[in-house]
């Protein structure tokens, strides 16, 4: 008995090293590739733009969140400096604020909430490309949307879902599905602008959410109303 | 292959955290070569293929022992749980998650299993029966795809 659990664990211990090893040990390999596979597809989405920054991430997007006390939302920054778009609070009247000091609490809660949505941003000369996640029917929905400086959608992928296979993982898949999202600037509804995939309101939902998250964050608008907890 | 590993006396719960190392690994691998890869989730139907996968390969070049339900359910909540933890490819919440549930799937399964491939072999004398019997198995675990999600 004691041979047979000295040998389980023994056997444990060396996959779980060699795995953690090789977890740290390709670390850096792994995020140059997504950088180089992400500079790859950009031009697609953003088309007239060639080369992209890095703008935000959820590292930054983090530590800025500790900085400030968890009520900031990052936002682009436009050639003078502005924030253009802190989450809620450019949302009612269009204007564009600053970052303050003092925040209500409302606000801030919106914003964090809106933040969660986005994951890392990339500039590029005509625009923004926005990765956001929303939740789908199974799991969570990536979305990578291009948006130029107007605010207009001029590219979307899927970047990683989950989906139920035949169904809601033809989001993925489905050109004219995507299509339709192409042009709009933050209007987008599932079942009026937009029709859903068949069998997948919940995925359809989730990808219209990321969509206009992406434009929320360039333009400034307030997408939080009307959301639901399941995306749309 | 076979004298191979009849004398490495390979176990069930070493054959597990062999075939669950080794599946992890790959996927570390395709995370970071492929960038575009979308990695199959660790789900409950997924998490049986791997343990019926184990039990079979244990059935035909690991030791025939059986071992206890308790020692299984611990070791297969360890393995996972802490490989795919220290693989980087679940964060603690869900590390805790797929103990709970793969030691449990597995324990099951592996009573399932045995009982079904004996019961098999007394009738149909074939070396088939534990393929037939993973198979029945996997499909019926299809099920919860959806469930505890």
């Amino acid at each position: 008995m004691k041979k047979y659990m000295g040998k389980t664990l023994v056997t444990i211990l060396i996959m779980g090293c060699l795995l953690f090893a090789g977890r740290k040990g390709l670390a850096g390999l792994e995020t140059a590739n997504e950088e180089r596979y992400l500079q790859k597809i950009f031009p697609y989405l953003l088309p007239g733009s060639t080369t992209f920054t890095l703008e935000m991430s959820v590292e930054a997007a983090e530590e800025s969140q500790a900085d400030n006390g968890a009520e900031v939302a990052g936002g682009p920054q436009t050639d003078n400096g502005t924030e253009l778009a802190a989450a809620s609070s450019a949302g009612e009247g269009g204007e564009t604020e600053p970052v303050g000091e003092e925040i209500i609490p409302e606000e801030g809660e919106e914003a964090a909430e809106e933040e969660e949505i986005i994951r890392f941003v990339y500039r590029g000369e005509t625009g923004y490309v926005i990765c956001t996640v929303t939740q789908g029917y199974v799991d969570e929905i990536e979305l990578l949307v291009g948006v130029d400086d107007s605010g207009k959608v001029k590219g979307l992928c899927v970047y990683g879902q989950h989906e139920t296979f035949g169904l809601g993982a033809a989001s993925q898949t489905n050109v004219p599905f995507l299509q339709q999202y192409l042009g709009t600037s933050g209007e987008a509804q599932t079942g009026t602008t937009v029709d859903a995939l068949t069998g997948a309101t919940v995925s359809s939902k989730a990808v219209t959410k990321g969509v206009n998250a992406a434009v929320a964050y360039v333009t400034g608008a307030d997408i939080s109303s009307g959301a639901t907890s399941w995306g749309g | 292959m076979k004298k191979l590993t009849s004398k490495l006396k390979i176990n069930e719960t070493m054959m597990l955290a062999l075939v669950m190392g080794i599946t992890l690994i790959i996927m570390v691998l395709l995370k970071t070569f492929l960038a575009a890869a979308i990695l199959i989730r660790l789900n409950i139907p997924n998490l049986a293929g791997l343990s019926l996968l184990s039990l079979l390969l244990t059935h035909y070049l690991g030791e025939k022992k059986s071992s206890h339900p308790v020692m299984n359910l611990v070791f297969a909540a360890l393995i996972f749980g802490c490989l795919p933890w220290l693989a980087g490819l679940a964060s603690v919440k869900e590390a805790l998650w797929l103990a709970g549930v793969g030691g449990v799937e597995y324990t099951l399964i592996s009573g399932m299993f045995a009982s079904m491939t004996d019961r098999m072999e007394c009738t149909i004398r074939s070396r088939l029966a534990p393929v037939c019997s993973a198979f029945v198995l996997f499909m019926a675990f299809q099920g919860f795809g959806n469930i505890l999600l």
